[in-house]
């Protein structure tokens, strides 16, 4: 065998390369050890963390919200099952594929596939939900062609329902899935991703009650985050549903009213027992559907919702305020009499209506352009005297008014167990002085007041509020819909003379039962009880007047006060025939409620 | 009988890391998605065993000089192989090669690792004039960049990177000045450079630093003015054409060579392998989670398992112990290889075997580096390790003709 050297070879040289050889092939190994002993024995626990993690999922389990149901039990929200469809984590391109492939199923158009691509893209480890509350139909062709859509999951939650829907809208409110700013905020720390939460009214009030709290399970995922199943090792803490609360709310009462409200377009109505402030029935026109808001509603129509000029969002029995108009001569009528001004006898302020007032050199008009003639106290609320209340009012004075107002607290919140009622308002001195500026109005303004027009406000709740007040005698009960015992609302008397307060039921009755009183068309044939009540109409700069009418029944006994605005309605014995036939509507309630008692008594 | 005079310890030591590899594959076979697939990769990959040691018996008892003889004719038929493929492949990774009449599916890319080790190591023990100049090293290096370029076309990024290492090991053996090592694979070092400064990874103007330091290294060495002037203008267009290069590479490559900078850019992407490979093998410990117990493993978290990621199994399951016997018993193949290089008697064996070694060396340095990070993902197999038939075949046929090398030693 020849020996073929390689260049420059000699057995040394070769030695030589052999060794540089070998420490170069050690070198990296070397390194490669010392990098594994790092990762492996320095910094393992990290990892084996880090392993845990990987195929172990905690998955937050949003707890069922508590019922919702009125004073006799009945359900007014409860949950019911809705199916949606998520795609499990994958890389982005399949992502689109599975999109593109649900688009003719679901009618997703480009737009909205792009948007799902964006919202999977902030969380990636998640599922991405694709479609919510999806209907039999599409279900069932899902599950049908399961295997061509690979790595999506249906999932069944369950959706808030409102069994009465675009009725009790804005005493229920509605619910909407927790953002992402939300979930940061100290209060929803114990929020989950996709727990629904009170958007307004009572579903937003008694959040905290109706939430309940949330369960966690431990699945085992793979890679890409696919579900293996239940984590065996770790013992599931299921969640733990929400209180239910039973509402003062007469459901069927709540019909009723909506029902004669049928042709409102604007407005409110709201109807309370004053022996208790519990809200029986409330109802605000426009209203919306609570349903769609709860399951996804889409931007489009959510955009149409919110900028429509009747506002639906807007409750109107509380945040809408309006000059009370005539309903507001009871409280100057009672600031009178505590100054001593008209009393019980009929012995106080006499006037003489002509048709209106000269004061200063203003003429102030009453309402019945040929006069009312001589008018007493008794009268003049009766019919509604516009004259005899400006003299009363220049009387009693700005000042002394405004105080009675304050002390009184009804042009305040009433404090209802609803978000964000509006306060009404009484101006004083001080307001005018602000507002117009020192010098710029005079004692005329009182006389405006004094008929309940002006910068005077209140809600129908807060008007409903004062009568029931007027009706009782002078109980004070906070305004709720929360059914708890009466003692937790008791308000501490005002300090206004019972006798004075009592003066005013009667010519309250006799508005709606008496030949001239300006709701005569409203009084109750063939029932042994009366209604009592005052018409009023709210001046609108903006358009047709507003009307009013407040009442409660029976007149003697009242079991319920009922205040209703209705926008643009002109007059308020018009609106009076609501109240009229609400009070019907509960008469037959009461008496079919009776005939089952004696049912159940004699079933016994 | 010729089998006696193998050098049994190397025999030895390839067959345990062959049976640690079959072990490690079955337990990775034992993860849900596979057994959704059907496939048994383990049995598969014992049936190639028998038939590589079928192959290593057969090479063994070829003569070196038969080997030398045929070494341009099987070079030949490998790259036709490879064009072939590129030719009859459409678009996108076409790697295999279907023998017809059979079922067995073959990746010429590794078969031509062996064959280009031989050819290379005919035509230098074969030249009669020394390896001066550049010039001379014009047809060795057109010997391994042939069927490398063939191979990058297909693409296969990583194959075609142990083609380099092929390259550098046997012009170190064949005698070639470090220096000349140093100058060849400078237009590369110029490239990354430049590469690292146009990405704005930082802020001095490293390939700049690093042109003038080689400007004066030619200077000094006083390299031949052709070369010189050669490689300086190399140098020069790397730098100056990095920006137009790292363009016309395919996103995911470019995707690749950055995830391989920060794997943190994309923690569900290219990054993922790394990230998930790196948990595997730290949450291993010093002694593993044992064997089949690899929860990473289990659930599938690391992609490629069987193949490419299957060192990871090995930390995940026996820990830093496991990592640190494998890592063990390839070095001693490698320097019991090495060891076969310098006491082979004729130039060829000598040049063959270190060839062998050397392309060993890169298959197992990138494998392993990449598992943790410090090497780009190139998806290239763990010799005797990942599963893989051509590749599993082609290491026997390698260690075959170690074997022969060492008969014709002791022969003497």
């Amino acid at each position: 065998m020849t020996y073929r050297s390689l260049q420059d070879e000699s057995i040394s040289n070769r030695l030589l390369k052999a060794q540089l050889a070998k420490f170069l092939f050690l070198l990296p190994f070397f390194i490669l050890l010392i990098i594994f002993f790092r990762y492996q024995v320095l910094h393992t626990t990290q990892y084996s963390l880090h392993s845990e993690e990987n195929r172990l999922r905690r998955i937050e389990l949003p707890p069922p919200r508590g019922l919702i149901t009125d004073r006799s039990g009945r359900v007014l929200a409860e949950n019911i099952p809705s199916y949606s469809i998520e795609c499990y984590p994958q890389p982005v391109d399949s992502m689109r594929i599975v999109l593109e492939k649900l688009s003719v199923l679901l009618n997703l158009d480009k737009g909205q596939q792009e948007q799902l691509i964006q919202k999977y893209l902030q969380r990636r480890q998640s599922p991405l939900r694709v479609a919510t509350d999806i209907d039999k139909k599409t279900l069932a062709v899902v599950e049908e062609h399961n295997s061509e859509f690979p790595g999506i999951l249906i999932r069944s939650d369950m959706k808030r329902s409102y069994v009465y829907g675009e009725q009790l809208a804005h005493v229920l409110g509605y619910v909407g899935e927790i953002t992402e700013t939300e979930l940061e905020q100290e209060r929803y720390q114990n929020y989950t991703i996709g727990t629904f939460i009170g958007r307004s009214g009572i579903e937003s009030q008694y959040e905290d009650l109706l939430h309940g709290v949330r369960g966690i399970k431990f699945i085992e995922v793979d890679a890409r985050g696919r579900e293996l199943g239940p984590f065996i090792d770790r013992q599931p803490i299921p969640p733990v549903r929400g209180q239910d609360i039973q509402l003062t709310i007469d459901i069927r009462l709540q019909e009723a009213m909506y029902q004669l409200m049928e042709t409102v377009e604007i407005g409110a109505m709201v109807a309370l027992n004053p022996n208790s402030g519990e809200v029986l029935a409330m109802v605000s026109k426009p209203s919306f559907d609570p349903n769609r808001l709860s399951s996804g509603i889409s931007g489009e129509e959510w955009r149409q919702l919110l900028f429509h000029p009747n506002k639906p969002f807007l409750n109107r029995a509380i945040q809408g305020t309006y000059p009370p108009g005539s309903t507001f001569k009871v409280f100057i009528a009672l600031v009178g009499a505590e100054l001593g001004l008209i009393k019980a006898d009929g012995t106080g302020q006499i006037t003489l209506c002509r048709g209106g007032l000269q004061y200063g050199s203003r003429f102030f008009k009453c309402w019945k352009p040929g006069g009312h003639g001589k008018m007493d106290y008794y009268q003049a609320i009766v019919q509604s005297c516009d004259t005899f209340f400006y003299q009363l009012g220049s009387k009693i004075g700005l000042e002394n008014l405004s105080r009675y107002g304050k002390m009184s607290h009804f042009f305040e919140k009433s404090g209802i167990d609803l978000p964000n009622e509006e306060s009404g308002m009484i101006p004083d001195e001080k307001w005018y002085d602000q507002n117009y500026g020192r010098g710029n109005w005079g004692p005329g303004n009182v006389l405006n007041l004094s008929i309940g027009q002006g910068e005077i406000s209140l809600s129908p709740l807060q008007l409903v509020n004062l009568y029931a007040f007027v009706s009782t005698d002078g109980k004070r009960l906070r305004p709720h819909l929360l059914l708890q015992d009466i003692d937790n609302y008791r308000l501490p008397d005002l300090d206004f003379k019972p006798q004075n307060i009592e003066l005013l039921r009667l010519p309250l009755t006799g508005v709606v039962n008496e030949e001239l009183g300006t709701a005569r068309g409203s009084k109750l044939y063939g029932q042994s009880r009366q209604l009592a009540g005052k018409t009023g109409t709210s001046q609108n700069p903006h358009g047709d007047d507003h009307a009013l009418f407040v009442g409660f029944f029976p007149a003697d006994k009242p079991e319920i006060a009922i205040a209703t605005v209705v926008e643009h309605g002109l007059h308020g014995s018009t609106v009076a025939r609501y109240v009229r036939d609400l009070v019907l509507a509960y008469i037959d309630l009461k008496e079919e409620e009776k005939r089952q008692e004696v049912a159940e008594l004699s079933k016994n | 009988m010729w089998i006696k005079r193998f050098d049994w310890i190397l025999m030895t030591v390839v067959f345990l890391l062959t049976l640690f590899g079959v072990l490690m594959i079955y337990s990775a076979d034992r993860i849900q998605t596979t057994r959704a697939t059907g496939v048994i990769y383990y049995q598969r990959q014992l049936i190639w065993l028998v038939l590589a040691l079928f192959g290593l018996l057969l090479v063994s008892a070829i003569n070196t000089r038969t080997l030398e003889a045929g070494s341009y004719m099987a070079y030949g038929l490998a790259i036709i192989a490879l064009a072939a493929l590129l030719v009859t492949g459409g678009k996108g990774v076409e790697r295999w090669l279907s023998i017809p009449g059979t079922n067995i599916n073959l990746q010429p890319a590794e078969l031509a690792k062996i064959t280009t080790i031989l050819a290379f190591a005919t035509y230098i023990s074969n030249r009669k004039k020394r390896i001066d100049t550049l010039k001379d090293l014009i047809i060795p290096i057109l010997i391994v960049m042939l069927p490398a370029s063939l191979i990058l076309l297909q693409p296969d990024l990583g194959t075609s990177i142990v083609f380099f290492f092929i390259l550098y090991g046997m012009l170190y053996w064949a005698g070639i000045p470090l220096i000349y090592l140093f100058l060849l694979i400078s237009p590369i070092i110029s490239f990354f450079l430049a590469l690292i400064t146009l990405l704005g990874q930082m802020r001095l103007p490293l390939w700049g630093l690093f042109f003038i330091f080689l400007c004066i290294l030619i200077f000094y060495n006083r390299t031949y003015l052709m070369d010189a002037v050669i490689f300086t203008l190399a140098n020069l267009f790397t730098g100056i054409l990095t920006s137009p290069l790292w363009n016309s590479l395919k996103p995911y490559q470019q995707n690749r060579i950055l995830v391989f900078f920060q794997p943190e850019r994309d923690p569900q992407g290219s990054g993922w392998q790394i990230i998930q490979s790196k948990v595997a093998i730290g949450s291993g410990g010093l002694f593993g989670k044992g064997y089949l117990e690899g929860t990473q493993k289990n659930l599938a978290f690391i992609p490629a398992q069987h193949t490419d990621f299957i060192f990871p199994l090995v930390g995940e399951e026996f820990g830093f112990l496991g990592v640190a016997i494998s890592l063990i018993l390839f070095l001693f193949l490698l320097e019991r290889i090495v060891e076969l290089a310098r006491i082979s008697v004729n130039s060829f064996s000598s040049l063959v075997a270190f060839g062998i070694a050397s392309f060993l060396f890169g298959h197992i340095i990138i494998n392993v580096g990449m598992t943790v990070g410090v090497m780009p993902i190139t998806g290239l197999p763990l010799p005797l390790f990942s599963y893989g038939g051509s590749f599993l075949l082609t290491c026997y046929l390698a260690v075959g003709i170690l074997q022969r090398i060492h008969i014709e030693r002791s022969s003497i």
